[in-house]
């Protein structure tokens, strides 16, 4: 794992940095908002010497995700980041509806009518629970639902 | 008014219907989110949080305190019958619990497990009463210096909180720390670490890096495991037999004692307690050659351990602030939602929440007795539900969950976004406790380190005049170099094992 420490090791060594910079220009006394980014930036820039110089213990290999496995995350992650930008266009409950079907597809082998049934419940269910009984605000979209 | 006044007065609010519904609820939820394999009770409760800011302040503690009570019940089900362990705590159940199903003693051991999580829970709270009030007013003679000691002494417990490697326990706790200071400065006003951008200014939300390190990882990791195997055998009876629970009852007390003081402990989890309590009682047992076979004592300890777990992590939380694990933590967050800052401040401000809460725990572990057993079959079938069908309800709530909040969309992307960052910790074996604890300390710390060295005028000098907070920092860095110390004798120890 030695790579990938070192490389954790450079990361979080420029974000020590950005720290620092970032307390330069806040600086106005130990009492002052740039306190806390320097101690931050301390610890990092530390940690960052001691994941690149210490040798670490060799442990098992790193078992990356499969390939199926980074598609399915990777599908139900872009599905979301997706979701994200329309719901406010679409509305909870449409957008939800679509977002399910999608996640549900993609980890099930069951019947689409059947998985569209069922997102559709939960996504209308859910919206109408939060929404009418509990007044959370969720986004309504054009359908103004 | 004295203590038992203030319980009373706590009983009598915690009776309400509203509080008796509630704690219900959480009971019912908790027990669902740990039989259910991936949700454990920090990802419980950070998902039903949100959804409680709709409440008024007490019925949605009361909720979120069941719901974490009764996950460490729901735990051991799965763990009894199909050798599953709901959530970390009931590992160790699985090594005589599913011993026991499989000799067909499942009832026995669910009942055993359930009495001895109810007198564990019900004598933990005794002691939550007796120390809380004492230790809160000590607590109350404390300023901004031995505050700050306090912090430094609870961040100690990163280290121990650190999993296989201290090094990248740090680098969660600095990773949580680093996130605390996007947004706006809260005693200036300045931007910190923002860019420039709008959005930023807002800070990173709390709820949202919880349930996306939590909730989100798990779905990204979970999607496509299956439960194969489902205890199909008659539970044929609840009943235990009085001399099988006359043997446990020595194991239930020394699991109390040892749970409730281990518990009130900044670093001890359930998870751990409940191991030493196993290891304790096969030590100390007549029967300890059936330990590891289906010993009934091997189901009270570790049940009776993580039950006490639960009041005395109740101890250290609600009367300095310091909450000594993840799912403590991320219940202090939601009573800071409710502008309730948990401290000793918190017992004199507020006594009618408080007392309240910790009656609604007695009524709560009778509730979860009460509830349990007869419904212990379908909980057991609740294991059948595929996560194909969990995966997406969770996804649902964390939208709800983080939306709700502060109803920024920007906050369901970080929710998602540390959900992939969770994702790539637990491959590179980067424990997420460490982070959920800096975000909870680094913000009290920072306050209290600048309140500090404005009494001091600018100096931290002012720390030589104050001896309490001298010992509590030196006790935090003591703790530090102690535990790095026993984990590079331990390494060594195994190396010299190894090539033995």
């Amino acid at each position: 794992m030695r790579f990938a420490d070192r490389l954790l090791g450079g990361i979080i060594g420029i974000l020590g940095i950005l720290c620092f910079v970032e307390a330069y220009r806040l600086w106005t006394g130990w009492q002052g908002a740039g306190t806390m980014p320097i101690i931050v930036g301390g610890i990092c820039i530390v940690l960052s010497v001691l994941f690149i110089v210490v040798p670490t213990r060799e442990g098992a290999p790193i078992e990356w995700y499969s390939k199926k496995e980074i598609f399915r995350i990777g599908t139900i992650s872009t599905s979301f980041a997706i979701y994200l930008i329309v719901v406010d266009w679409l509305g909870y409950s449409l957008a939800t509806w679509l977002l399910l079907a999608v996640v549900t597809r993609s980890t099930s082998t069951s019947r689409i009518l059947n998985i569209l049934i069922w997102t559709g419940a939960v996504a209308v269910g859910t919206g109408i629970i939060f929404k009418k009984f509990l007044s959370v605000p969720l986004p309504t979209g054009f359908i103004g639902f | 008014m004295d203590t038992f006044g203030l319980l009373l007065q706590g009983f009598s609010n915690a009776s309400s219907l509203q509080n008796l519904f509630f704690a219900s609820i959480g009971c019912i939820l908790g027990t669902l989110v740990g039989v259910l394999p991936g949700i454990g009770p920090t990802a419980g409760i950070a998902i039903l949080l949100p959804v409680t800011t709709f409440l008024p302040p007490i019925p949605a503690i009361v909720m979120l305190a069941a719901v974490y009570y009764g996950s460490m019940y729901g735990g051991s089900i799965t763990s009894i019958l199909i050798n599953v362990p709901g959530e970390v705590a009931s590992i160790v159940t699985t090594i005589d619990g599913y011993q026991m199903a499989k000799q067909g003693r499942a009832g026995p051991a669910l009942a055993i497990a359930a009495i001895s999580s109810f007198i564990a829970g019900t004598i933990g709270l005794v002691g939550l009463c007796f120390f809380a009030p004492k230790l809160a007013n000590i607590a109350l003679k404390i300023g901004p210096p031995e505050s700050f000691g306090i912090t430094v002494l609870a961040f100690s417990m990163i280290v121990s909180m650190s999993g296989k490697s201290v090094l990248k326990g740090l680098l969660s706790g600095v990773i949580g720390m680093l996130v605390c200071l996007v947004g706006l400065d809260p005693q200036t006003g300045l931007s910190r670490l923002t860019f420039g951008s709008i959005t930023f200014m807002g800070g990173l939300d709390f709820i949202a890096i919880i349930m996306g390190l939590f909730a989100m990882t798990e779905v990204f990791k979970s999607v496509g495991a299956e439960i194969s195997a489902i205890y199909s055998a008659p539970l044929r009876s609840l009943i235990i037999k009085w001399n099988e629970l006359k043997q446990c009852m020595g194991a239930i007390l020394r699991a109390t004692f040892l749970g409730f003081f281990l518990g009130c402990l900044p670093g001890c989890g359930p998870g751990v307690i409940s191991f030493i309590s196993y290891d304790f009682e096969k030590k100390v047992s007549k029967n300890r050659a059936n330990f590891g076979k289906g010993a009934i004592q091997g189901v009270a300890a570790p049940e009776g351990a993580n039950n006490a777990v639960t009041a005395g992590g109740f101890v250290p939380l609600l009367t300095l602030g310091i909450p000594p694990s993840t799912s403590l933590a991320v219940l202090m967050g939601g009573l800071m939602l409710y502008g309730l800052q948990p401290g000793p401040l918190l017992f004199e401000k507020q006594p009618v929440f408080v007392w309240t809460v910790i009656a609604s725990m007695y009524i709560g572990n009778v509730i979860l007795l009460i509830l349990n057993l007869p419904l212990v079959g379908i909980w057991a079938r609740m294991v059948r539900v595929p996560y194909h069908i969990v995966a997406p309800l969770i996804i649902i709530f964390c939208f709800i969950g983080t939306y709700s909040v502060r109803n920024r969309i920007f906050d369901v992307g970080t929710c998602l976004a540390f959900g992939i960052i969770g994702l790539v910790m637990d491959k590179l074996e980067i424990p997420f406790v460490p982070l959920s604890i800096a975000l909870i300390l680094s913000p009290m710390m920072e306050t209290y380190f600048r309140q500090t060295i404005s009494m001091g005028g600018g100096s931290l000098a002012i720390l030589w005049d104050k001896p309490i907070a001298l010992i509590l920092i030196g006790a935090g860095l003591l703790t530090i170099a102690f535990t790095i110390y026993l984990r590079l004798r331990w390494t060594k120890a195994k190396d010299a094992f190894g090539t033995a």
